[in-house]
């Protein structure tokens, strides 16, 4: 008998009934309610910016909201679909949030040409802060989500979760910090989670190891 | 008539997803089967690729092992070979990675005899009889026993079974486990 055949009688000797893993599109609810219902009251924690009723009016600023929430919510459901080996055959997803970001990316570039961009007095901001609170447990949930997968993807799975992770923080931050400008959202709002989805890449093999 | 091997492949796959589904139910000798027929399957896929071709039967084995781990992560709604293709993929790419970071493709076993023949030319020390001994004397008594008298001295793996007490398969797996250890501590 070959070390194949012991290994595939060890295997068959310890099978168990499993619990298929849900479809996708359920395993990213829970989720997207826990992270808006905590983001929603870090945000009322923090306090709302003062001018919000007003920026509610302003094209530029919903167009950073809905663009970034959307990289979160297609960001968090690439998650979910590469908990699954072959992705249920829907590989393309990965590339929404990433064509999403590139655009909000553009669009933040050609607004620093015409407003002018300041590089910002690199210090420790309150931003920061209030980054890694409304950050840390919609990341805590989202890394949980992705363990229980099986990705044949860990570093593509570090980025979505990343993602969706910094894209929500984001958007958070917009809600409290009454700075506008690109240069100040690019470092103080978009660096914590920058660093958080280069530590998440570097240690994805280990953590969703399976 | 004779069907193609399209057809052949598309029942093989149809197959292997009803042995699937079986098995996610708990069903034995569904998954027994199942495995006993991806193996071969995966072998003969990953091996064309390979430098060195012992190394599929390792990848196969990581892949079982793999398709073990994530069988709650199968949807029987969908082809069962895609599924197991991306861990096959995932799994011998994880495996020459750790190779060749590990720089074992600059390595050669003892066993090499082309490598022996022209790259070691002082015979008294061509096999490193004392660092083999040595080796060979830091193993447990029965590992030691069992490596001895099937590597060394030649006996079948059956008549080592009957004189040490242990059945054919347990002798086989030891002797493998010993060349390997010993390889990688005298590599």
């Amino acid at each position: 008998m070959s070390n194949t055949e012991t290994l595939i009688d060890d295997l068959t000797e310890g099978l168990q009934p499993r619990k298929r893993l849900a479809h996708p599109f359920v395993r990213v609810l829970p989720w997207v309610f826990l992270a808006l219902a905590y983001m929603t009251g870090v945000v009322n924690y923090l306090g709302i910016r003062p001018d919000l009723a007003s920026k509610f009016k302003d094209g530029a600023f919903l167009f950073e909201i809905g663009a970034m929430s959307a990289v979160s919510f297609s960001a968090v459901l690439a998650s979910a679909w590469l908990c699954v080996p072959d992705m249920r055959g829907v590989k393309w997803l990965v590339a929404v949030p990433l064509t999403l970001l590139g655009a909000f990316l553009f669009w933040c570039g050609v607004r620093a040409y015409t407003d002018g961009f300041i590089m910002p007095e690199l210090h420790w901001d309150h931003c920061f802060n209030d980054a890694a609170l409304m950050g840390f447990v919609p990341a805590a949930a989202v890394i949980f989500m992705s363990t229980k997968g099986a990705t044949t993807r860990p570093f593509l799975m570090g980025v979505m979760n990343a993602l969706s992770v910094g894209a929500l923080g984001y958007v958070g931050l917009r809600f409290t910090c009454i700075m506008d400008t690109v240069g100040h959202a690019g470092v103080y709002h978009l660096l914590p989670f920058i660093a958080f989805g280069v530590l998440l890449g570097a240690g994805a093999r280990f953590v969703f190891r399976w | 008539m004779k069907p193609s091997n399209t057809n052949k492949e598309a029942s093989q796959g149809e197959i292997w997803q009803e042995w699937a589904i079986a098995a996610q139910g708990g069903d034995k000798r569904a998954y027994n089967a199942l495995l006993s027929d991806i193996a071969p399957y995966i072998r003969n896929v990953i091996v064309g690729g390979l430098a060195n071709p012992d190394w599929a039967d390792d990848i196969a084995q990581e892949v079982l092992i793999s398709v073990h781990k994530s069988l709650n992560t199968y949807s029987p709604d969908r082809p069962f070979k895609p599924w197991m293709m991306a861990i096959v993929n995932f799994r011998r790419t994880d495996f020459l990675r750790k190779h060749y970071s590990s720089r074992g493709d600059k390595k050669t076993s003892l066993d090499n005899a082309d490598f022996m023949a022209s790259h070691v030319t002082n015979a008294p020390h061509a096999g490193e009889l004392k660092d083999i001994e040595s080796a060979l004397a830091e193993l447990p008594v029965k590992q030691r026993k069992v490596f001895q008298m099937m590597k060394i001295e030649g006996y079948s793996a059956k008549e080592v079974a009957n004189e040490m007490g242990m059945s054919v398969s347990a002798v086989k797996v030891s002797a493998h486990r010993t060349t390997k250890k010993l390889k990688d501590q005298l590599q």
